[in-house]
């Protein structure tokens, strides 16, 4: 897409004669400057940018490697040259004087249970450990003096870049918010509920102007370390170049960026291991292919090799600007990690060629269907309802089963609308013993799952398991029709793999970024007769909205499949009834919410065509009611 | 260091750059115009001292973003004609839309995504030429891409 904007931008020139124009109205704006005002000596000096410069990068690229080379060259040559000081976790921010006893205006945040908005998608929800450093760097931050003079702010400039909040627990309770804009200005609130309005009254206010870039820096820092899904930060933030020996790798596009960071996130960097840990062989060798990483902070330079004989380097170097020889780096800790490298280059390969990164396969010694399949069992071939089978029918399915080689993967986040009901798309197969329920699901083109589920004596799910499965027939659905004597018109389509993939799973809003979009309008919407009403959600219900996602993170591992025929069926309105919070735009509907009369279940529709089926409801199970109860009574207009 | 100002020059090398960028955040043809003819203008009169060519062309993007701006202020609190939409420049069938879906987002998505997608600036250069943080920058830049996306998805595909 991004390729497509440049080359439709690019078109776009300034037709001839506007230049012509343009050029005399210069050139008389110039005469006049000349003929005039002599005396007007104001130059204006400019600092200024340069553009992504591939040549630039190259360097950049070959100085990197160099690096790893001298680091390697290095090992060989005294093998105890790795020196390890690991950094400490304050930031280098001038701003910050650790030394000095200042205190911040506000009070000290360790002693507050805050929220720190860093405009992230987290919305705060970081580590006690991170929120430690957060409040050791706020409470040592220069903050500056309050103004005194207050300036008139346009809307642009205040443009809220971070946001802190927290509740001093007074009778009533004062909510205190501090809001920093994009110029550094720093605006603290107090509010409190008003006694006869009920709404929340501003009782006072300070402001401030800080160094926002200092700030920015150190709260990055703090951030970019902590709750990263690597021992080297979160990839997705870093701006860093990929090299490999001969430097072939260029610039990367958006996507193929996107997705190598994805692939850095989730790749399995190893334990630390020492410098003695390494094999002479590996200390001495000095010519191997690796990959290597490198980016840079404010004041740092940070360099990733993996090397091709198993193992990761991670160099951090220290940068000063000396006067007369510009940059110097200077080593800082060196860390190294165990990894595989086969698997890393495999990964980094199918990255670069935008090819899929291979699932997590695991061999299945046995078919796993074949306890269900074993027992007294239900099936519906590709139909709404179960349908009569001869023995004969049953044994030749159990061999179409037992006869694939069936590979386990982890399918929730990507299968998430499996309808497991019997419908016309899958092959279901149900058995049910009494308190627990085994469902098989095959669908188009190899792909099957077992949902299994316990339930108590109230009806309440206690436990359940769901799995996901592939053989790599694609003609196993076609052959399990056939055992029922039904021709799918689907077999003979030859459709690709990939369109079984949500199209739209990348661009399904998270609930989270959707419930604090103040641009969404919310609802309650229920039947009063024979009409729709929608009434607008007050401030508290919005905020109790808020704070349930916030605090309850729903995750894949508590998706369930689609029990219920879809959103809005009349199996689904059966147990999740009609009334449901609605969260739209004028143009669409973003998120519709419902949670289940038993309170287990809690439904998030999306506005996707999963599948291109239409299936684009999450169900989550829950396993706490109190959790839901807020929204359930909002859902159900109960006081 | 250098001194820049040669009218003829500078809009050879840089009109089409400002003028794309200018039309792209304006959304109109004339404005537009009158920016870049603007800035040109402030480039002559002010000669500013450059060390190089791209701190010439940051010069002379971040006037012109400045005043696109001002416009669009200004234009916020007065009515002004219908805006011109750019299907002449989209002439080839693949490329239809992306313009029109760019056209859609808030000015605030279009001048950074511009600046970066279609431009080539990177976030902290862009968050120097605009004057904004470079998380602000980052912040706009991912979600004007989500925005672009979806309506470039739902109206062209």
């Amino acid at each position: 897409m991004d390729k497509k904007l440049k080359k439709a931008a690019d078109r776009i020139k300034m037709p001839d004669d506007v230049k012509e124009r343009i050029i005399k109205a210069c050139e008389a704006a110039e005469e006049k400057k000349y003929a005039g005002a002599a005396d007007d000596s104001y130059t204006e000096v400019v600092s200024g940018t340069e553009r992504i410069d591939t040549k630039r990068n190259m360097i950049r690229i070959v100085s990197a490697i160099a690096a790893c080379a001298v680091l390697i060259s290095g090992l060989g040559a005294t093998g105890v040259l790795l020196h390890r000081q690991r950094s400490s976790q304050t930031t280098g921010s001038g701003a910050v004087d650790d030394a000095s006893c200042r205190s911040c205006p506000f009070g000290d945040f360790t002693a507050f249970e805050y929220k720190f908005d860093g405009g992230d998608g987290k919305y705060g929800n970081y580590s006690a450990e991170t929120y430690a450093k957060l409040s050791d760097f706020l409470n040592k931050f220069n903050w500056g003096s309050e103004l005194t003079e207050y300036e008139t702010r346009t809307e642009e400039q205040d443009a809220k870049v971070y946001h802190i909040k927290w509740t001093r627990g007074d009778t009533p309770p004062i909510d205190c918010d501090i809001y920093i804009s994009v110029d550094g200005f720093v605006n603290y609130q107090e509010s409190m509920m008003g006694f006869e309005s009920g709404a929340m009254e501003n009782i006072g206010s300070k402001c401030y102007k800080i160094d926002l870039d200092a700030f920015d820096r150190g709260v990055q820092e703090i951030l970019a370390q902590a709750d990263a899904p690597t021992p080297f930060g979160d990839f997705s933030k870093l701006d860093y170049i990929l090299n490999a020996n001969d430097a072939k790798y260029g610039e990367l596009s958006d996507d193929v960026r996107a997705n190598l960071s994805d692939f850095l996130n989730n790749f399995n960097w190893g334990e630390e291991i020492s410098d003695d840990q390494l094999s002479e062989e590996e200390k001495n060798r000095s010519q191997m292919n690796l990959h290597s990483l490198e980016w840079r902070s404010e004041d740092k330079n940070y360099g990733l090799a993996v090397m091709e004989i198993g193992y990761a380097v991670y160099n951090v170097q220290k940068v000063t600007n000396v006067k007369g020889y510009g940059e110097v780096l200077e080593p800082e800790s060196v860390q190294l990690y165990r990894v595989d490298y086969e698997a890393f280059d495999r990964g980094i390969q199918a990255v670069l060629n935008n090819e899929p990164l291979e699932k997590e396969l695991s061999k299945c010694e046995d078919s796993p269907f074949a306890d269900i399949l074993s027992q007294s069992f239900l099936a519906a071939p590709f139909a709404i309802e179960n349908v009569e089978m001869t023995a004969e029918q049953r044994n030749n399915i159990c061999s179409i089963f037992d006869s694939q080689t069936w590979y386990e993967f982890d399918g929730r986040g990507e299968y998430f609308g499996w309808i497991i009901t019997p419908n016309r798309n899958n092959f279901t197969i149900t058995c049910n013993n009494g308190s627990s329920v085994d469902v098989i699901s095959v669908k188009y083109p190899d792909i099957a799952c077992i949902y299994s589920r316990t339930y108590d004596e109230n009806g309440y799910i206690t436990e359940d398991d769901w799995r996901f499965y592939k053989c790599g027939n694609k003609n196993i659905c076609a052959e399990l029709a056939e055992v029922f004597g039904s021709d799918l018109g689907f077999r003979d389509v030859d459709i690709e793999e990939e369109q079984f993939v949500d199209p739209a799973l990348d661009t399904e809003k998270n609930i989270l970024d959707v419930v604090h979009d103040k641009s969404y309008s919310f609802t309650r919407n229920y039947w009063k007769g024979d009409e729709w009403m929608a009434d607008d959600l007050t401030a508290e219900q919005k905020q109790q909205l808020i704070s349930f996602f916030e605090t309850y993170e729903l995750k894949d591992e508590d998706l369930v499949p689609d029990m219920w025929k879809g959103y809005g069926s009349e199996e689904f309105e059966e147990l999740f009834g009609s009334s449901i919070i609605m969260i739209s735009s004028e143009e669409c509907v973003e998120k519709d919410i419902s949670v289940s009369e038993d309170m287990q279940y809690i439904a998030l529709y999306s506005p996707s065509h999963y599948n291109g089926h239409g299936y684009d409801t999450r169900f989550y199970r829950l396993h706490d009611a109190e959790n839901i109860k807020d929204i359930y009574n909002i859902i159900n207009g109960i006081e | 260091m250098q001194k820049c100002g040669c009218a003829r020059e500078a809009v050879e090398k840089y009109g089409d750059m400002l003028y794309r960028i200018c039309l792209l955040s304006l959304r109109n043809t004339a404005d537009a115009e009158d920016v870049v003819q603007e800035t040109f203008i402030k480039y002559v009169q002010k000669s500013p001292d450059c060390n190089d060519s791209g701190h010439e062309k940051a010069w002379l993007i971040t006037v012109a973003t400045n005043k696109c701006r001002d416009m669009l202020r200004y234009r916020s609190r007065h009515m002004t004609e219908s805006e011109e939409l750019l299907n002449s420049y989209a002439v080839e069938k693949e490329d239809s839309g992306i313009l029109e879906a760019l056209m859609e987002l808030k000015d605030k998505y279009r001048i950074i995504l511009t600046l970066h997608y279609v431009e080539g600036y990177k976030t902290e250069e862009i968050a120097e030429l605009t004057g904004i943080s470079p998380s602000a920058v980052k912040m706009r830049l991912s979600r004007g891409r989500k925005l672009l996306r979806e309506k470039y998805r739902k109206e062209y595909m």
